[in-house]
């Protein structure tokens, strides 16, 4: 029970970050709440490791193992997997209308769009990594 | 996800005259995927060469998994001439402008609109 317990709190603490940050658009640089919440859990889970006996001790040190892996992922993932170098971006204030004038890309219906359209008031361009 | 968001807000957007362009290296087929996943309403476009991820500077260079080039997760937006106003480009892709930071830029750089 100990270990279930503990398992589910490092899957509760590394699932709610990202139903926070999909759901609710809470972007968190660095994650404290939820990596703690995954500290807690191998803590308590280090202690069931010490206080049982026999089968249950081994299977208390599977669930510490597994959580441990758990969180050293989710650190890695969210303070250095994800974070990029720099930022070379185009600056402020540059016109991209002759490159970006006539321009067209396929949709997701394979179709030409027009990347840019005078007629807008404003283009949202919203580059993301693509479909895993 | 921050297409989610978007689609969330996309009432406010379209109110102010402003169309969301989301753009990936992937191809139709796993754009289509995308919209669908994000319950999305606005365009999704193709970016195979990475010609415009090229052109707004946000090349992260063996970024994917196969070692191939994608997009540096950002957003920008361009005013009716095509001069661009805005932007945000990610220092980590896991955190994103909220639709209301983008709004509020829309308000400040443009005007609001007439009602």
């Amino acid at each position: 029970m100990r270990e279930i317990a503990g398992i589910f709190l490092t899957l509760f603490s590394i699932m709610s970050y990202f139903v926070l940050a999909t759901y609710y658009a809470v972007y968190q640089r660095v994650p404290l709440p939820h990596l703690l919440g995954c500290l807690v859990a191998c803590v308590f889970l280090g202690f069931t490791v010490v206080r049982q006996k026999g089968w249950r001790r081994f299977t208390a040190a599977a669930a510490l193992v597994f959580s441990l892996a758990l969180t050293g992922f989710y650190a890695w993932y969210t303070l250095g997997y994800s974070t990029y170098d720099g930022d070379a971006s185009a600056a402020l204030e540059t016109s991209f209308a002759a490159e970006l004038g006539g321009l067209t890309l396929a949709s997701q219906d394979g179709e030409p769009t027009e990347v840019f359209r005078t007629g807008d008031r404003g283009t949202l361009y919203v580059f993301y990594r693509g479909f895993w | 996800m921050e297409l989610v968001q978007l689609q969330r807000a996309l009432a406010e957007f379209q109110q102010r005259g402003i169309r969301i362009v989301a753009l990936s290296v992937d191809g139709p087929e796993e754009l289509a995927l995308m919209k669908e996943s994000a319950g999305a309403e606005f365009e999704f476009v193709s970016d195979p060469d990475a010609k415009l991820i090229g052109l707004f500077g946000i090349r992260h260079a063996g970024g994917r998994i196969d070692g191939a080039d994608i997009a540096q997760s950002a957003s920008f937006l361009l005013d009716s001439t095509g001069r661009l106003v805005w932007k945000r480009v990610a220092e980590s892709y896991r955190v994103r402008p909220r639709p209301h930071e983008i709004l509020e830029a829309v308000d400040r750089r443009l005007g609001k609109p007439a009602s």
